[in-house]
């Protein structure tokens, strides 16, 4: 009993920065209605101001009174940026755009600190004390105990003001129903960032206190927003109280899952704890709260009408297609050796991003599982490979069907959970499998991935260490290329195929409107679950493309942060269109786009990081002025263009005149 | 307010001393190894040293040892390319090991001849983070037939996928390798160390000089530290020394809960087997809170890099570090002073001078040479670069003097095993706290 009771007690100090940012998440979603992805980052920016401040980073060095205030206030004018850029201007947006917004505040917030304060952590001034207590015969620091304190504290402070004061009344008030708040001559623009502010403040502050206890990190702090994401849903996105709870048992969790590691019963693999237990948990409690606490979260009555980006039809194909294609077999032969492989890479990632195209353009829910899937696609190849022996083609069809069927159950388990919620369902699910699988020595790749023998068919080799090589006679051969080729062809057809079929007005039906699909007599589920089937199909290609194209498979390419940088890239340039993943394939890691800025542009090594900046930035641009997307904006002008020249022509021969304009 | 945690070195010390002394005797009677007080005996237990600095083989004299010839190359003619792949760019990455190859580069073209006359020049290619990378840069290698041979920095992804495509078409030359598997890879060869060599040491270390009947390690529960958990556990459990292990989640800041229930506070030796930055400071600023008494010993020079140091807030945790090479904070010793000055006059800055990945860096691409020299010098081709690496047989710049490629069956790539433990007495000084060990296991 003593030990759970220590355990549980060292489990507070994790358990409070967890709060910290669930309340950030909290507040958030009670002011403007987004889930806010970079609530673990808003943590980040106040350690790294206030270390900064302390140290003299800006040329001058603050006492920790005045560099805390000065840190709060600057937080406050972060949350007023924040709210001006990403917040404000998507009032009209959908919850998925809003979402994806706080993602590009994500990646653009954590490449600027990256960029500015580099890649190495820092050491926060301590604020707190250093003190430590005897527990039970073990010292555990006091400062853990306090910082808990201070979010309990915090917790109850926020509930208070958000149920008796007037701006809670009003914050309650615009959640519920924003145009009635506007007739009561309340602003919802004014509350919004009310709540930003308060919430970057609060976080914020925690978030100083915190860092002198767990260091500064540009790399782990963002990540603790997956657990804060678990207890705000528990919380419904409504309660202080329940998100700090369970924030706190979530940290107190963790902890006992370490002291159970070591007990006989715990299950083990060649001596060791089975890795990811605490991730997989996390995914289950958050299924657990979806199934428990209804369909998702309390739906807000908002002032202005919500819109998807629009889908637009995909005709001409083979005239639109061809040129592309063709130009990228002669690329593959002419090209020297980066290029050719970089155009390959580039192939196989647009098959990934077709996966985001269906999931999220076609069906409207956003799934961010779908790299971790191709994951486990890639991985399930190598040991097909390595352990039973069984190469191309068997062993890629049981890869793809092992991976699409993962996916379908994880889709299921979120059935009940509609659009933005699912991103926390597979937030989690992606974390699992990367802590749960990948990481695990026998099941994933070990200590430097797992190896992939190139596919041979009938004696040819079809990989990229093929004898026919491209005119500067180096690999990679040209005829894993068009292997690659040609798979990417026929399912970009199929995907913009599936848009003008049955099935694709029946997910576009299921996008707009659940509940009048269903109405319409549309089987919602049935969609979903096949939207997820076709998506994780897709993924699961491009999973096992992957594998044999670096021949090797290692849980790195495969994180969550490239995952949801990915899913930025392909909603800049558009989500509902195969053009779009073409794009945001081609400007995949190791595809072209990155490989010209690396040769030509950008620092050899700051490629990633400027990359990320890139795609932050390009996110909120793109959402506040093409909010369909770069590529689908175009597609759409040309579409209504077409539109008007046949109604012209159709005008012309009844011999009248269009008369004036819409 | 708390206690050192390295109150009881002292002790350890004095213990060590002994052990040394008894090591000599019986060294010098079973392998009759009178002409050298180096290192290791077979069964793994450390030698004795009277004085830290006594290295007669330590290497000083870089023109002896590159086989060059003092001056400058002669720039007109071509130059001799080789290879150099580091993981840089990412969240987790370790520039200074370039720019210690860079100061490498132009020390020998500047004072060493070049080789043969020719400039060396150096064809980087960075990995950030992922096997995209790594097969970037083995399509860069293999492809380019004027390197010559391909060095590998530090390099925790992408390795892989690199030699996936270089296939043994070109020697790689590493000085540690962070994978067992690297060294089952053909034309590899690693110079200074890997996990097996690492943690075979670290068990020696811990039996012979800790006398520990109990060691705590806590670790990220990725791919590499699950896996060099499984070989310190086999390493100690043949020993006799209980381990108790604890993983957690890589991206978990804060470390007490994970080290207490590892045992840190009743345990004889506690092992952080930690290697990024961010593990690294959550580690100490964990062990630190919990004022832990027993010695405590980190494999590599990861937690004693300047990120760390600077995450910690101007130093780096005062624990044991065992390293494979030398490590250049402890002055006291013939080849760092030497090191210091010649890298000094190669403009390598002050604080990459002193990083280990630096020093790692500076000395793998002054054994290139060595070898390109040997190998005919721009004459060389990537075979008789190979050959030349077979036969060397050390001392090894700024590491052990016992070098022998081929010497473990299971393992044909790995060529230096042997460890060291240096002592961080705080100010960013070391000093060497044992001789070269070599490890129990392999």
């Amino acid at each position: 009993m003593e030990t759970l009771v220590l355990f549980a007690l060292l489990g507070l100090g994790s358990g409070a920065v967890i709060a910290a940012i669930a309340l950030g998440v909290v507040l958030s979603w009670r002011g403007s209605g987004s889930i806010n992805l970079a609530a673990g980052a808003t943590v980040m920016v106040a350690g790294y101001v206030f270390w900064a401040l302390r140290t003299g980073f800006f040329g001058f060095a603050l006492q920790t009174v005045p560099a805390m205030i000065l840190t709060l206030l600057f937080m406050a004018l972060y949350a007023v940026v924040v709210e001006l850029v990403a917040v404000r201007p998507l009032r009209s947006a959908s919850p998925l755009a809003k979402l994806v917004a706080s993602l590009g505040v994500l990646l653009l917030t954590q490449a600027l600190v990256l960029l500015i304060f580099g890649t190495s952590p820092l050491n926060s001034p301590s604020v707190l004390t250093s003190d430590v207590v005897s527990v039970f015969g073990v010292a555990v620091p006091e400062a853990q105990f306090i910082l808990a304190g201070i979010v309990v504290v915090l917790a109850c402070g926020l509930a208070v003001v958000y149920r008796f004061t007037g701006f809670g009344l009003a914050t309650r008030a615009a959640s519920e129903s924003e145009s009635s708040a506007a007739l009561a001559g309340l602003s919802p623009d004014a509350i919004s960032l009310g709540n930003s502010v308060l919430g970057h403040v609060a976080t914020g502050f925690v978030g100083v206190l915190a860092a002198s206890i767990v260091g500064l990190s540009a790399t782990t702090l963002p990540l603790l927003i997956i657990p804060a994401l678990a207890a705000a849903l528990f919380a419904r996105f409504t309660s202080f109280g329940i998100a700090c709870a369970v924030s706190l048992l979530i940290g107190i969790g963790e902890s006992l899952l370490y002291q159970a590691s070591n007990e006989s019963w715990f299950p083990t693999q060649n001596g060791s704890a089975i890795p990811g237990v605490q991730q997989m948990a996390e995914f289950l409690l958050i299924v657990i709260a979806l199934w428990w606490r209804g369909s998702g979260l309390p739906l807000r009555g908002d002032l202005v009408e919500r819109s998807l980006p629009m889908v637009p039809n995909q005709d001409r194909l083979v005239v639109r297609i061809a040129p592309v294609a063709i130009a990228c077999a002669v690329a593959l032969v002419v090209l020297p050796s980066d290029f050719r492989q970089a155009v390959i890479t580039g192939l196989v990632a647009t098959i990934l991003c077709l996966s985001f195209v269906v999931i999220m353009g076609y069906v409207g829910q956003l799934s961010v599982v779908q790299l971790a899937l191709a994951g486990v696609a890639a991985f399930t190849l190598s040991h097909l490979g390595a352990e039973y022996g069984i190469g191309f083609p068997l062993g890629p069809v049981l890869a793809i069907a092992t991976a699409t069927v993962l996916g379908v159950l994880i889709g299921a388990s979120a059935l009940r959970v509609r659009g933005v919620t699912l991103v926390v369902v597979t937030l989690a699910a992606a974390i699992a499998i990367e802590q749960f699988i990948f990481a695990n020595p026998d099941w994933g790749g070990g200590q430097t991935g797992a190896s992939v023998e190139s596919p041979t068919l009938f004696g040819f080799n079809l990989g990229t260490d093929a004898s026919f090589r491209g005119l500067d006679g180096s690999q990679p051969s040209p005829v894993f290329g068009f292997l690659a080729l040609v798979v990417t062809v026929l399912l970009y057809l199929f995907v913009a195929n599936l848009r003008r079929g049955d099935l694709g007005r029946r997910m576009l039906a299921v996008r707009s409107n659940e509940r009048a699909a269903a109405a319409a007599g549309v089987n919602v589920r049935a969609v979903k679950i096949q939207g997820f089937a076709i998506a994780s199909f897709l993924a699961s290609v491009a999973g096992v493309l992957y594998a044999y194209d670096f021949r090797t498979v290692s849980a790195n390419s495969y994180d969550t942060m490239t995952a949801l940088a990915l899913v930025a890239s392909v909603y800049v340039l558009g989500v509902t269109l195969g053009q779009g993943a073409v794009l945001a394939g081609f400007g995949a890691a190791g595809a072209v786009i990155p490989l010209i800025l690396q040769t030509w542009v950008l620092p050899e090594n700051r490629v990633s990081i400027y990359m990320q900046l890139i795609i932050g930035a390009g996110l909120l641009i793109q959402l506040r002025f093409r909010p369909d997307g770069l590529l689908v904006s175009s597609a759409l002008k040309r579409e209504r263009r077409a539109r008007a020249s046949r109604a012209e022509k159709a005008l012309s021969v009844v011999g009248a005149k269009p008369q004036g304009g819409v | 307010m708390h206690k050192d945690v390295f109150a009881d070195i002292p002790a350890y010390r004095r213990t060590r001393i002994a052990v040394a002394g008894l090591s000599v005797v019986l060294g010098l009677v079973a392998g009759g190894c009178a002409d050298s007080d180096a290192t290791a005996t077979a069964g793994g237990s450390t030698s004795p040293r009277s004085s830290s600095s006594a290295d007669p083989w330590a290497v000083t004299d870089l023109a002896g040892y590159t086989g060059g010839k003092s001056g400058a190359a002669d720039t007109s003619l071509s130059p001799v390319k080789i290879g150099w792949v580091n993981q840089q760019g990412g969240s987790l990455e370790y520039p200074s090991a370039t720019l210690g190859a860079q100061a490498a580069v132009k020390y020998i073209n500047e004072k060493l001849g070049g080789v043969d006359g020719h400039p060396l020049e150096l064809s980087t290619c960075y990995v950030v983070d992922s096997e995209q990378e790594g097969n970037s840069c083995g399509l860069k290698m293999a492809n380019d037939d004027d390197i010559k041979a391909v060095l590998v920095g530090t390099l925790i992804n992408g390795g892989q996928s690199m030699r996936a495509v270089i296939q043994g078409s070109k020697p790689i030359l590493m000085s540690n390798s962070i994978s067992t598997p690297d060294a089952k890879g053909k034309n590899v060869f690693i110079f200074n160390g890997n996990p097996d060599s690492i943690f075979g040491g670290l068990a020696t270390y811990l039996d012979d000089e800790v006398k520990a009947k109990s060691v705590a390690v806590f670790y990220p529960q990725d791919a590499q530290s699950i896996d060099g958990v499984d070989v310190l556990r086999k390493d100690l459990k043949k020993l006799g020394i209980k381990l108790k292990a604890v993983g957690f989640d890589p991206a978990t800041t804060n470390l007490t809960a994970a080290a207490v229930a590892a045992g840190v506070q009743t345990a004889d030796a506690v092992v952080p087997l930690v290697s990024s930055p961010p593990n690294c400071v959550a580690a100490a600023k964990a062990l630190e809170s919990l004022a832990v008494k027993a010695p405590i010993v980190s494999t590599g020079s990861f937690c004693f890099s300047n990120a760390v140091a600077q995450g910690l807030g101007g130093e780096a945790p005062k624990w044991l570090q065992l390293s494979t090479q030398t490590n250049v904070a402890d002055t006291t010793l013939t080849d760092v002073r030497a090191y210091l000055k010649q890298s000094e006059s190669a403009s390598l800055k002050t604080d990459a001078r002193t990083d280990s990945d630096a020093t790692l860096a500076w000395s793998l691409v002054m054994t290139a040479t060595k070898f390109l020299n040997a190998a005919g010098g721009a004459d060389a081709t990537t075979k008789t670069v190979a050959k030349a690496a077979t036969s060397f047989s050390g001392p090894m710049l700024l590491g052990s003097e016992t070098v022998k490629c081929g010497a473990y069956t299971d393992q044909p790539g790995l060529c230096g095993a042997q460890s060291r433990v240096f002592e961080h007495t705080g100010g960013n000084t070391f000093s060497a706290a044992t001789d070269w060990i070599t490890p129990s296991g392999l």
